[in-house]
């Protein structure tokens, strides 16, 4: 252990000797320092590559939403705006059977413009992290004005978050060389609680950024792009699914095969 | 693996999010000893007091995703990466449920979240997933 004001001491909260790569532009940062980011928030949507009215309603379709251009990513949220074609009948959405994300069948990230699989969230996973949401907010997700019914001839919409997704690690879009795509694959009529699915009027890919100042934005890309390799850890959640003949008061044993 | 949550629903309440759970859980080692205590553990507990105890609110809603965590901060790893523990499973682990007296004979299905480590590396500009 060495004392203060020995040669090999280095006092770390004074010291001016950064490793090179931490001196980019003017950001002068060390691995475990913190700093204060001179950022704002931003709100930015995204529209699908393309737009099928009746993607709700076939098993498989599936919508891309392609981010290159933007900022830090944090969140990101689903809107569906729904139209019920029919003159009689109201469609109610899977929220009311408490399975919010009972129409989409999987979200998958793609990285490197699609090539790279970055996270597969499940319907069923994202239904159970909304198991995160409290109780009061949840009440305001699924309530109404938010689409849990869509009265005969008209309009329908639902936020559905991406809760436990990868944009929740502060992905910087710009220092990425190919774009995230983001695909959203429909499970069609099955999918809907009365098996008749509405038209898809409009789907947004909603996302919170983190918008720095346009100095340490672009020292922060440089530092991305050109310094030694960033790594983020994060939940990849898989999954297994299966069907048994079950009764009462028994024991059963199941091999986890796919973990 | 930091945790596991298992769901059941009959294969006719496809519609619905799980309405029902097994009395006891258990995962097994490849030898058939408990990794998670030593004795099956009741879903009351695995749903509601554990989660006190981490201090996160359960909504109803998801009232019968029952979690199996394997380190004291599962939730905040899948909100966060952040990590304390985990188990190494080896495709010899087993889970071990019994069902409820009176539970209603017939055909489940039982649906298994594995929350799993990984980790997102970028180099330069280009994306690559390492995964253990």
């Amino acid at each position: 252990m060495t004392r203060p004001g020995s040669r090999a001491h280095v006092d770390v909260d004074t010291s001016p000797h950064l490793y090179p790569h931490e001196q980019v532009g003017e950001l002068r940062l060390r691995a475990s320092q913190n700093f204060t980011k001179n950022s704002s928030n931003i709100i930015v949507s995204y529209n699908p590559t393309t737009l099928d009215a009746s993607a709700l309603g076939t098993s498989g379709s599936y919508l891309d939403f392609r981010l290159l251009s933007g900022h830090i990513l944090k969140s990101a949220t689903l809107h569906l705006v729904v139209r019920n074609p029919s003159a009689d009948t109201a469609i109610r959405w899977p929220q009311t059977q408490n399975l919010h994300f009972g129409c989409i069948n999987r979200i998958e990230i793609l990285g490197e413009g699609g090539s790279l699989q970055l996270q597969r969230l499940d319907g069923e996973y994202l239904n159970r992290m909304m198991n995160a949401v409290s109780t009061n907010a949840l009440e305001h997700i699924i309530g109404s004005g938010n689409g849990v019914t869509v009265l005969a001839s008209s309009y329908g919409e639902a936020y559905l978050p991406l809760l436990g997704s990868i944009f929740e690690h502060t992905l910087c879009l710009p220092a990425l060389n190919s774009p995230i795509v983001i695909r959203v694959y429909f499970n069609g009529t099955a999918g809907w609680v009365d098996g008749v699915a509405p038209v898809l009027v409009s789907a947004v890919l909603i996302t919170d950024q983190d918008r720095l100042a346009a100095r340490e934005h672009e020292s922060l890309v440089s530092r991305l792009r050109s310094g030694p390799p960033s790594d983020i850890r994060f939940n990849r959640p898989g999954f297994m699914r299966f069907t048994e003949q079950l009764a009462g008061g028994s024991r059963y044993v199941f091999p986890l095969t796919s973990v | 693996m930091t945790s596991l949550h298992v769901s059941l629903k009959k294969t006719s309440d496809w519609g619905n999010g799980p309405v029902w759970n097994f009395q006891t859980y258990d995962v097994l080692d490849g030898s058939g000893a408990s990794i998670i205590g030593g004795t099956p553990v009741s879903s009351t507990y695995l749903k509601y007091v554990r989660a006190i105890g981490r201090d996160y609110e359960l909504n109803n809603a998801s009232d019968n995703w029952i979690p199996i965590a394997f380190t004291d901060n599962s939730l905040e790893h899948e909100q966060a990466g952040i990590l304390s523990g985990y188990v190494c499973f080896d495709g010899v682990h087993q889970l071990a449920m019994t069902t409820w007296q009176g539970f209603a004979s017939g055909t489940y299905e039982i649906y298994v979240l594995v929350n799993r480590v990984a980790c997102l590396r970028q180099a330069g500009g280009t994306l690559s997933i390492m995964e253990s």
